[in-house]
């Protein structure tokens, strides 16, 4: 894939991400650093949400993140005290905005990109 | 003499099952296996296998995209495209670059061992 | 349709010497697996439509089961590199054929394996049609829900 491209990719998802946990929490999100995963197997605990997209770049996006963010999202799309179940909608539609955004992003720059997502999927516990 | 071939799958078992098949047939050598179609460019140019093996998914590089590259450095390597799609679309986006051959997985490893004789044999 | 595409996953199983005895259908108001291992395809339509999503629900039986028919003679632990990697593609050739016969303007996004003992999964938030395959070693579940 060309650099360029590749650049485009990741940029448009770390500034989406920023852009939704801001929108969402009113809060700056810091991004620590931006490591190539050589092992594509991770294990972790927690919420994680699964986001495909195909089109002119194919691949997923993964987020992971801890139960309590989810539940900080799940205020601020508007309720309280949320269920298992509740987070697991939650960490979903926030990979949904996340992703969502990051194409849009990249179907901007990149005219005939075409890029789409798949539902997204979440999943909460050890995984 | 066997011929030398270069399997090019992303899956690890895809690639396991060709490379046990073609040498219990005792007719072809694996010389080469790759698991994007990055890897796999670079493997011809440095193999020059006689068959290549490529699936049409996969990451970095996709099996089209390969094929392609790959017959323009060198017209010699026959090359047997494999997919899980078996649509209109990507066998004709084949026959445009130059690919006569697809198999669609799953296939039988007779299947297999008689593609590439037809091709062998062009 | 729900009919033709069990038939087609239930020839590809069979192609891969996995005795199927029968099938079952159901259907679900939310796309929940309960399986601790489980293959998510995304799926696209080329103008971006239709979406949906298409899981593979593998118990540890069955995945044992599987495994010793896609390898026979070895004896593969479903969660070793090896066994991750027939287990993906025996979901992504069943995918395949089901797409290429009936939807050929559909796209899949790259297949994700899961593996959970107590995960709480959801696919997707819309309707399942849940295809279970019984087999003589437990039942391999494909699900398949579109928005």
């Amino acid at each position: 894939m060309d650099k360029s491209i590749e650049k485009l990719i990741l940029e448009s998802f770390i500034k989406s991400m920023c852009s939704v946990y801001k929108n969402l929490t009113n809060k700056e999100l810091i991004i620590k650093g931006v490591e190539k995963m050589m092992n594509p197997a991770f294990k972790y605990s927690e919420a994680v949400t699964i986001v495909g997209f195909s089109g002119m770049i194919v691949g997923r996006m993964i987020v992971a993140m801890p139960k309590e963010l989810c539940a900080i999202v799940y205020e601020a799309l508007g309720a309280e005290q949320p269920s298992d179940d509740d987070l697991l909608l939650a960490v979903g539609e926030f990979g949904n905005m996340v992703a969502g955004n990051a194409i849009t992003r990249i179907n901007n720059h990149l005219k005939d990109a075409n890029v789409r997502l798949s539902p997204p999927s979440s999943f909460l516990g050890r995984t | 003499m066997s011929k030398k071939v270069l399997v090019v799958d992303d899956s690890l078992f895809v690639r396991n099952i060709v490379k046990k098949v073609l040498t219990e047939s005792g007719k072809f050598c694996i010389v080469g296996e790759a698991a994007n179609g990055k890897e796999a460019v670079e493997l011809a140019e440095k193999l020059e296998p006689d068959i290549m093996i490529l699936d049409v998914t996969m990451p970095v590089m996709d099996g089209l995209e390969a094929a392609r590259e790959i017959l323009k450095k060198n017209s010699n390597i026959k090359v047997l495209l494999l997919s899980a799609l078996g649509t209109e679309d990507t066998l004709s986006q084949a026959q445009n670059i130059g690919v006569k051959y697809s198999l669609v997985k799953p296939f039988k490893p007779e299947q297999l061992l008689e593609t590439l004789e037809k091709i062998l044999e062009t | 349709m729900i009919d033709e595409l069990a038939n087609i996953a239930k020839q590809v199983l069979v192609s891969m010497n996995i005795q199927v005895s029968g099938v079952r259908l159901s259907k679900d108001s939310l796309h929940l697996v309960n399986s601790p291992l489980c293959v998510v395809i995304g799926l696209v339509n080329k103008k971006g439509e239709e979406k949906g999503i298409l899981g593979f629900e593998f118990s540890e039986a069955f995945a044992k089961y599987a495994l010793s028919c896609l390898m026979p003679g070895y004896n593969v632990d479903m969660l070793s590199e090896i066994g991750l990697s027939a287990l993906l593609e025996l979901a992504n050739m069943t995918c395949g054929n089901m797409l290429t016969r009936i939807s050929p303007d559909a796209v899949t996004t790259p297949p994700t394996a899961v593996f959970g003992k107590n995960a709480k999964m959801l696919l997707n938030t819309a309707p399942c049609y849940r295809m279970i395959f019984d087999t003589p070693s437990s039942s391999l579940v494909v699900s398949l829900s579109v928005t």
